[in-house]
């Protein structure tokens, strides 16, 4: 505009000499004069004009020449800079105001401009920044023009303070930055996996204090008829830890009905300063003061038409105001958390689902080997109870028919097969019982202090004289086997039924190796027999109860034998284990470790 | 006199039925397994055969199967006296050549009513025992 101005000016003053030439001498001096008076006075009134301008203008105007001198100042100058024309004029325009980064550039620029007469900065709009007089440094736009005169050079510049401006960009920046931030954080938890609730909902909550800068982040569910508020997961992001308090776990309608009412409406808590604002000043003494709160935004989460929980963004700290922006996020956030807890509802009634079928599956099962295990109790004792029985009936019937004729002494055999064939009834019903007691778990566990060699002689010499009577039993013992906390009950079951079997499934005359090895671990006994064997096909049933290899069917027993040695062996920690090849015998060890 | 084989792996009711059958008047060997029973048969044929029919090794199918594809022995009859109560295999051993199918514990009575019925000559001597 100043530039322009000169321009008009000196252009009119041009064309008015011209038209003076052709006019006559004395009437070209008489009005010659008037003229130059008319244009002095124009000239004058002009300048005052642009002086006012210049004085008025909203921008500085500084003016320097080529040597860097303030030339002229106006009052928004002063005012911008915050020093005097006076001051300024015949001051180097850098010693006030370029900051000291930008002198020397400032110096180059001018010396370059005018050697060369061009430069990149002068004629446009430049962005820069200035120093007051205080030294603050600020925000300044500015344009330069150079004009030539007499002395050479001088240099003008508008100046204008782009503060506002600039702090209005950056908030608007921030506001775009914050809202992408919000997007990425939302996107984010949005694609999380949900298979863990509290994974989620603590990975919620941290992201959220983190994108908030919330202090403390809560979660707390309603109970069903909205009467209390259970702290389920606090997130506290100085410690980055979720410890419960044990201070304030439920909260009761009774005594904060302000909040409940809002949240319960799903409307959201949006306080700035907890103290004065009544949906929050009933938790101010009990709760907010304590734990230091000051800014709260609660918003409630909504899921199958009802308000079942509530997330807490609790500020700690000098009280902050909530913006439009974050509520919006902390309903979003609330939102997601409905997610959450619709996936881990679904998820819960899938496992519920699964577990009641699994269950059904299990009692099928149960009930499938009950109804097994009862038609081979059947078979077995249909079987196995009429021997004996025979002996009985037929020994009572010979006795009573035929009793003139019977000697003392057959009398007395037949007297005592009805014995035996008790016995042997009796002994059965036991290893039944036995069974049936520790499948109801009343099977008794009594370790005490054993000599287990002279325990294992013992049990010897009483098989030698009975079922073993037809076998060589040949017993050996490892190691010193003085002392053990064994149960001598149960150890007694668990040799007696291996050597039983030894005996019963291998030919008459044959050799029963038993062996008793004591290590530092524990005990090991080995009975091998040369007897018939476990076919294959037996072998993943061979401890089930009542279960009898395909090749013992003609050979008398309950099928229970194995079955009880596992239990005992069981019941005492220890192992079972076996080889068998089938027509060349059978080697069993049992491992009992000491306790 | 007629003379019988009994075939009895229990040994108390391999006793029992040889000392009945004895003191009915009955000549009686006993094996203890099917496979001594063949022996015997093949040896001295008996008048009539008492058998089990769960034994070890030559079980009471075996031994019917073969008194029965021998013509020799075809027509000796064959008593099971078992512990199987099942309908099945009483069917199984009628229908394959047995005289008779007993299940334990049996009366001595219906078992000699059995065996006389079986047996063309009535015993006449009793002895003591």
């Amino acid at each position: 505009m100043w530039h322009s101005l000169m321009e008009l000016l000196a252009s009119a003053v041009k064309r008015r000499t011209v038209s003076n030439i052709t006019v006559s001498r004395e009437i070209q001096e008489e009005s010659q004069h008037q003229l130059n008076r008319q244009l002095e006075q124009r000239i004058a009134e002009r300048t005052e004009r642009l002086h006012m301008m210049i004085e008025a203008s909203k921008e500085a105007v500084v003016t320097i020449n080529q040597n860097g001198y303030v030339e002229e100042w106006n009052a928004m100058a002063e005012h911008m800079f915050g020093w005097s024309r006076r001051e300024a004029i015949g001051q180097r325009l850098s010693d006030m105001i370029i900051p000291h980064k930008y002198r020397e550039a400032h110096e180059i620029g001018i010396k370059r401009f005018l050697a060369t007469e061009q430069c990149t900065v002068l004629n446009q709009t430049l962005e820069l920044s200035a120093l007051k007089r205080s030294g603050e440094e600020f925000p300044i736009e500015l344009s330069v023009w150079p004009v030539r005169c007499a002395e050479g050079y001088i240099f003008s510049a508008f100046l204008r303070d782009i503060t506002e401006r600039k702090q209005a960009l950056r908030v608007a920046k921030e506001q775009v930055e914050r809202t992408l931030l919000f997007r990425t954080v939302l996107y984010d938890l949005s694609r999380m996996v949900k298979t863990d609730f509290n994974d989620s909902i603590l990975n919620i909550l941290k992201s959220t204090s983190e994108t908030l800068g919330v202090a403390r982040m809560v979660f707390s569910r309603f109970s069903h008829c909205h009467s209390t508020l259970q702290t389920e997961m606090i997130y506290r992001s100085a410690s980055d830890d979720t410890a419960p308090e044990s201070e304030c776990g439920d909260f009761s309608v009774d005594l904060y009905p302000q909040y409940f009412s809002v949240i319960i409406s799903n409307r959201p808590v949006v306080v700035d300063d907890v103290q004065s604002d009544p949906a929050t000043a009933e938790l101010v003494d009990n709760y907010l003061i304590p734990l230091g709160i000051t800014s709260m935004l609660d918003v409630p989460v909504w899921l199958d038409g009802r308000v079942v929980a509530v997330i807490c963004h609790e500020h700690v700290g000098p009280s902050r105001s909530w913006t439009t922006e974050e509520v919006d996020f902390a309903f979003c956030i609330s939102n997601l958390v409905a997610l959450a807890l619709e996936a881990a509802n679904r998820m819960q009634t899938e496992e519920e689902l699964r577990q009641a079928e699994a269950d059904v599956r299990k009692a099928l099962v149960r009930e499938q080997e009950l109804n097994e295990l009862k038609s081979r109790f059947v078979s077995m004792a249909s079987h196995e109870f009429r021997t004996p029985l025979t002996a009985i009936l037929s020994s009572a019937e010979l006795l009573e028919a035929y009793s003139e004729r019977l000697s003392l002494e057959k009398k007395a055999d037949l007297i005592g097969m009805i014995k035996t064939a008790v016995k042997s009834m009796t002994h059965m019903l036991e290893e039944v019982l036995f069974i049936g007691k520790s499948d109801t778990g009343h099977l008794q566990f009594n370790p005490t202090s054993i000599e287990v060699d002279s325990f294992c002689e013992h049990l010897l010499k009483e098989i030698r004289v009975g079922v073993g009577k037809d076998h060589i039993i040949e017993y050996r013992a490892i190691g010193h086997c003085i002392s053990s906390m064994i149960d001598p009950h149960l150890l007694r079951q668990i040799l007696l039924n291996l050597l039983s079997n030894g005996i019963k499934f291998s030919p008459k005359g044959s050799t029963i190796n038993f062996t008793c090895n004591c290590d530092s671990g524990g005990i090991v006994f080995e009975i091998a027999d040369q007897g018939v064997g476990i076919p294959m096909e037996d072998r993943a049933n061979l401890f089930s109860t009542f279960h009898r290899a395909g090749n013992v069917s003609n050979i008398q027993g309950t099928g229970l034998g194995l079955a009880i040695v596992k239990k005992c062996v069981d019941l005492h920690g220890g192992e079972i284990d076996y080889t068998s090849e089938v027509g060349k015998g059978t080697r069993f060890l049992v491992r009992i470790p000491f306790l | 006199m007629a003379k019988i084989l009994v075939v009895e792996n229990d040994l108390a009711l391999r006793i029992l039925v040889t000392q009945l059958l004895e003191l009915e008047g009955y000549t009686v060997v006993a094996a203890e397994n099917g496979a001594v029973a063949l022996e015997f048969v093949e040896n001295e044929p008996p008048d009539l055969v008492l058998c089990d029919l769960l034994m070890p090794e030559v079980d009471g199918y075996q031994v019917l199967h073969r008194l029965m594809q021998n013509p020799l022995t075809a027509s000796i009859p064959l008593i099971f006296l078992t512990a199987s109560a099942l309908p099945s295999d009483r069917e199984y051993c009628l229908e394959n050549g047995a005289k008779g199918f007993m299940t334990k514990p049996f009366h001595h009575l219906e078992l000699l009513d059995l065996i006389s019925n079986l047996l063309p000559e009535p015993n006449v001597s009793v002895p003591n025992l």
